[in-house]
């Protein structure tokens, strides 16, 4: 019967970790995504200031999640995150604009990386 | 590095955690889901300690859900025999009435070689003196010689030795053992009576044992050199 209990909490404990670790990245994810699209919708409304401060903000999102992200994420995959987002507000000028676009394109491929690998799916699982 | 080391000494805790909590077993006395899920268990320990990319917490997770998923089985196993027979499988007989059932010997894919090397290692070396012969569950042999080869009993024999009970370490090592002595009804008061009485204090004594009839053996300390 102890066995039992101890399995139950062990269960328990795997279930916990298994939502915490989905609702963190996904709300992560969703912010970083929404700031993106932002980011992106302002540059190509030419204000570059608004894009470089959106894209400071990402990368202001990434590093206050990034400890969490380390314990539940392959920490290669948040790293190339971290990389890629810290070049995005340099790139933030009128004459660096298709850069930051095609930039902005790259870490929306990541972060979609970061969201379908901790969902379960065919591709995930397989 | 260090963090290497602190990941190694984390999973170390969860597989000897892990295995405790799977029971005490022994490698030989395993049924083949025990020994798969022990080799399983160590095999994903010894991923996150190899990379360090990857979480620490995906390994601990996978163990913890084995672990708990063979409680679960063994105790499911417990109450149905249905489920244990299909976990486990179910003993079958090679030798019945002293004859050789080659028909459980091919479904088994036992050769006639391994059958007389389980024998030999249960020190029969003449098929003729067996009666029943089962390969168990756990893949050992279990043997029942025909009556004439049986050894003599002390009860076939009318002896009656009495039994004495199983004599228990109440001191080992100079401390004394409250768990065994609670298994044996003994106090604390008396073990410390028995050895005033040979003018012994507990840290001087190696080992001490006792029975239900109070029957005793006692090992003293060397002197240290």
């Amino acid at each position: 019967m102890t066995r039992l209990i101890t399995a139950g909490i062990l269960l328990a404990f795997i279930i916990g970790c298994c939502a915490i670790s989905s609702v963190t990245i996904t709300s992560y994810a969703n912010n970083l995504t929404e700031l993106l699209d932002d980011a992106e919708s302002v540059a190509n409304n030419g204000d570059m200031e608004g894009a470089r401060a959106l894209a400071q903000k990402a990368e202001a999102a990434y590093t206050n999640s990034e400890g969490i992200m380390f314990l539940f994420v392959y920490h290669s995959l948040v790293e190339d995150l971290g990389e890629e987002l810290a070049t995005l507000p340099n790139l933030a000028t009128s004459e660096t604009k298709d850069d930051f676009l095609s930039q902005l394109d790259l870490v929306r491929v990541i972060v979609t990386h970061l969201r379908r690998d901790n969902r379960p799916s065919l591709r995930s699982i397989f | 590095m260090l963090v290497s080391l602190i990941r190694t000494a984390i999973l170390y805790i969860a597989v000897v955690a892990g295995l405790r909590i799977m029971g005490k077993r022994q490698i030989a006395d395993m049924q083949p889901n025990e020994l798969v899920i022990t080799i399983l268990i160590s095999e994903i320990a010894s991923i996150p300690i190899q990379d360090v990319n990857q979480p620490i917490l995906s390994g601990i997770t996978a163990i913890a859900l084995l672990v708990a998923m063979e409680v679960m089985l063994s105790v499911l196993a417990l109450k149905s025999g249905w489920i244990r027979s299909l976990i486990n499988g179910r003993p079958v007989l090679v030798i019945h009435h002293g004859k050789i059932d080659q028909t459980a010997m091919k479904s088994l894919r036992m050769t006639v070689d391994d059958l007389m090397e389980s024998l030999r290692q249960n020190q029969i070396f003449d098929l003729e003196q067996v009666e029943f012969a089962l390969v168990e569950t756990n893949g050992n042999i279990s043997i029942m010689l025909k009556s004439r080869y049986q050894p003599l009993t002390v009860g076939q024999a009318g002896i009656d030795s009495g039994d004495k009970g199983l004599p228990v370490p109440v001191i080992c090592d100079g401390k004394l053992q409250p768990h065994f002595m609670r298994a044996l009804s003994v106090s604390k008061h008396k073990v410390r009576g028995l050895l005033k009485s040979r003018k012994l204090s507990p840290n001087q004594v190696f080992l001490m044992t006792l029975d239900a009839e109070g029957n005793q053996t006692l090992i003293t300390k060397e002197p240290k050199t």
